[in-house]
């Protein structure tokens, strides 16, 4: 054990003769420091990306599995949750996962608003973070479609019918997303690409930059 | 003047100690008993979330047991040759003779699959030119080991290969 400890002390001075790293560690993350007037809310939106990261390392599990086929999608999510070695505890932390980044980044919205921190200078936070609800209602969706069971194929019926109501392009709007007049097996092939692929990478560039400009305004104190 | 002390306050930051050099002996005050608790205690956490990550990554059921492979002798037919995979191994099954025979199907020169010739008895195989009988013994070829010979057995005229 106290081997260990020398190695690791060892290779972390190697590294500081190199690059200095203890200073930037200590300044970012090991004692960082933050405004003393900030509350326990403050944490809503950490704990939303926290699970975003969650949700995409357990995506990953699935997706080993999984098969974006209406003929087989029904069939790989039941194998996931029954035969593969807990695959039912990796699927439930994804379906739950999203409930939870939902209701997370709802609340970290209500205290902006509520504390109307999207003020000046922080605007393009708040226009950042509403592309950020967006995606993640998206993929909330999308994902709902994939076990292909008679709720999500429902959901995804009723989901998609809302675009219809936008006056002359609604139902065109509706065909595009649907890739059809049905949901079908287009519709499957069309929401795994965006659940898997699309709508995590416009999150990932949105957060990229959320995360920059919170660092450059600083944390919004109260007057 | 009320508003000025509010402006300190909130330009005060929390961990006022933060810079303070670290102690000589860190296990012997209070800090360093709270990092030993943080760190098992990320410790434990660490150990919840990896078991079921590496549970994930067994085989899951259906690939790991053995499944049965039964024919029934009715449904064969004089000549024939049925070719089925076996855990990853392909095995065939001939019925010449009225008598069931089944091999590995591997061709042992090299590995490659042989294929059966009903017209002329034999197994031949497509990479070498090996030629092997309906017994798997060797007729021509770049090698002289005859086919490997899988063990069946008979159920109530169904053929049980485990």
């Amino acid at each position: 054990m106290s081997k260990l400890i020398e190695l690791i002390k060892r290779i972390r001075k190697e590294l500081d003769d190199r690059f200095d790293l203890t200073p930037v560690v200590q300044k970012n993350l090991t004692q960082k420091q933050v405004p003393m007037t900030l509350s326990w809310a403050g944490c809503f939106g950490g704990l939303a990306f926290l699970i975003f990261m969650i949700q995409v390392f357990t995506g990953i599990l699935l997706l080993m599995y999984y098969k974006p086929d209406p003929e087989r999608a029904w069939d790989s999510v039941t194998f996931i949750k029954s035969n593969v070695p807990m695959g039912w505890l990796i699927q439930r932390v994804h379906s739950v996962g999203a409930n939870m980044m939902i209701a997370l980044v709802f609340l970290h919205m209500a205290r902006v608003v509520y504390l109307r921190i999207f003020r000046k200078p922080r605007e393009l936070h708040w226009i950042s973070g509403s592309v950020l609800l967006l995606a993640t209602t998206m993929m909330a969706f999308t994902g709902y479609l994939l076990p292909w069971t008679q709720l999500s194929y429902w959901g995804a019926k009723v989901g998609t019918e809302i675009p219809s109501a936008v006056p002359l392009l609604g139902e065109l709007i509706v065909v595009l997303i649907r890739r059809g007049q049905n949901i079908s097996g287009e519709t499957l092939g069309f929401f795994f690409a965006m659940h898997i692929w699309v709508l995590p990478a416009l999150c990932v560039l949105m957060m990229v930059l959320h995360f920059l400009m919170i660092r450059r305004t600083g944390i919004s104190r109260p007057l | 003047m009320n508003n000025n002390q509010d402006n300190q306050r909130a330009n005060a930051y929390a961990c006022p100690k933060a810079n303070s050099p670290a102690p000589v002996s860190a296990r012997k005050n209070r800090r360093g008993f709270f990092h030993v608790c943080f760190a098992m205690m990320t410790g434990i956490a660490a150990c919840i979330v990896a078991f079921p990550v590496f549970s994930f990554f067994r085989l899951p059921k259906r690939i790991n047991t053995a499944r049965k492979i039964e024919v029934p002798i009715a449904d064969l037919s004089e000549d024939q040759a049925l070719f089925f995979d076996r855990q990853g191994t392909q095995i065939a099954l001939i019925f010449t003779e009225r008598q069931p025979k089944v091999f590995d199907s591997a061709c042992t020169h090299l590995g490659c699959l042989v294929k059966w010739d009903p017209n002329e008895h034999i197994f031949h195989c497509p990479c070498h030119g090996a030629v092997f009988d309906d017994k798997g013994q060797v007729v021509k070829g770049p090698t002289n080991v005859p086919l490997k010979k899988i063990s069946f057995e008979i159920k109530n005229n169904v053929i049980v290969i485990s």
